[in-house]
């Protein structure tokens, strides 16, 4: 009688043990899985991470290249060698990156250069990529673009101090990407008696660098005419060039 | 007779629902990772090197061939009691660095490498790989 009544409650203890077996098995099988799922997929993630981010340096350094006066070729070429040393780098199956210039009423081959009469420059190169990564059960279709633009605004006024004598004030403002950027260098210049003046040679040149972006400057010449044309090279801090041209009118 | 009977189908139905609990319980977990697990030497050695070239500081000073900054740079990115050795190829497979860029040598029970595709932000569009040992 005794013997019957344990073995219920042995069939009950070994569900318990199978359970648990069964709770354990689980629980260590799901945290083996986390840990390499998790390590896998950082590490392809930085990866591709990288692949934009030298994608981005890429579009740059043909940026810099072209605005210096290179020829707009060398953006593709610059994106076709990119092309050929990341399919030749990816170690753990295949890696095509495939990138298409911008084409449209503002850019040419990915490049635009709007070096204006306006106050307002413009040199950018922008393309599209597309990266497909296959291998060891990784499948990634990703596509991304990249738009590198340095823009550069100028505008001011000058008052008349009579007999053809002007105080000149200019604002520069530089933007990477839509945002205020610092300036590497900037040339400021204005139109005399049709040739171009260096302000720095006046004795009453000042400049103020905001720090954000925006500079000021301030001069005074004699300069016959209604206004002064002004002329601004910038290179911002990566090296993009960017010019533009503008007149000031009397404030 | 028919007591013990019940007693004994009540100790089999329990057997059962334990078991059944367990199993239901097992399938439920979560198939969805939170992808926060363990950092791999390789993971840590892919962040510093993405960190380091964001801004380009690590495309100019290869560029500039200033290995020793370099180390420098890598000493500060990296975690403490990792142990690096750096190679640096052009793009044509050239190694360039003609000193050891390294803490003192690859040391610990795993050594791990990693390799990182860099291009420069310059007028001619360098492009170098980078090889990246780590022992931890």
């Amino acid at each position: 009688m005794l013997t019957k009544r344990r073995k219920g409650q042995v069939l009950v203890v070994a569900a318990l043990a199978i359970a648990l077996t069964i709770l354990t098995t689980q629980a260590y099988v799901y945290e083996l899985n986390n840990m390499k799922i998790s390590s896998e997929h950082g590490l392809l993630s930085d990866y591709i991470l990288g692949i934009k981010q030298e994608s981005r340096h890429v579009v740059t350094a043909s940026l810099v290249n072209v605005s210096h006066g290179g020829a707009a070729s060398n953006f593709e070429a610059n994106l076709e060698r990119w092309e050929v040393f990341v399919a030749g780098g990816y170690s753990l199956g295949r890696c095509d990156l495939n990138a298409t210039l911008a084409s449209s009423t503002t850019y040419s081959d990915g490049i635009r250069l709007d070096w204006g009469a306006n106050g307002s420059g413009v040199s950018s190169a922008c393309a599209d990529f597309a990266l497909n990564l296959g291998g060891r059960g990784v499948e990634v279709d990703w596509g991304f673009t990249v738009n590198m633009t340095s823009k550069v605004e100028v505008s001011g006024s000058y008052d008349d101090l009579g007999d053809d004598s002007k105080q000149v004030s200019v604002s520069v403002n530089l933007e990477n990407e839509g945002a205020s950027a610092l300036a590497g260098t900037i040339v400021l210049e204005y139109l005399k008696s049709g040739s171009w003046e260096d302000p720095k040679n006046l004795g009453s040149y000042a400049k103020l660098d905001s720090g954000n972006g925006t500079y000021r400057y301030t001069f005074i010449d004699t300069i016959p005419g209604t206004f002064v044309r002004v002329r601004v090279r910038v290179n911002d801090l990566r090296g993009v060039f960017v010019e533009t041209e503008t007149s000031l009118p009397s404030g | 007779m028919t007591r013990r009977g019940a007693v004994h189908t009540l100790d089999a139905f329990l057997a059962a629902s334990i078991i059944a609990m367990a199993l239901l319980y097992a399938a439920q977990t979560p198939r969805e990772r939170d992808y926060i697990g363990e950092e791999t030497l390789k993971g840590e050695g892919m962040q510093a090197l993405v960190q380091l070239n964001g801004n380009g500081t690590l495309g100019r000073l290869v560029e500039a061939r200033s290995w020793g900054e370099l180390e420098q740079v890598l000493r500060i990115a990296l975690p403490g009691g990792v142990s690096f050795n750096l190679t640096v190829f052009d793009e044509f497979g050239s190694p360039l660095n003609n000193v050891t860029i390294s803490n003192g040598g690859l040391v610990g029970r795993t050594v791990e490498s990693l390799e990182y595709l860099l291009a420069v932000e310059s007028g001619v569009c360098p492009l170098y790989r980078v090889r990246l040992q780590l022992g931890g």
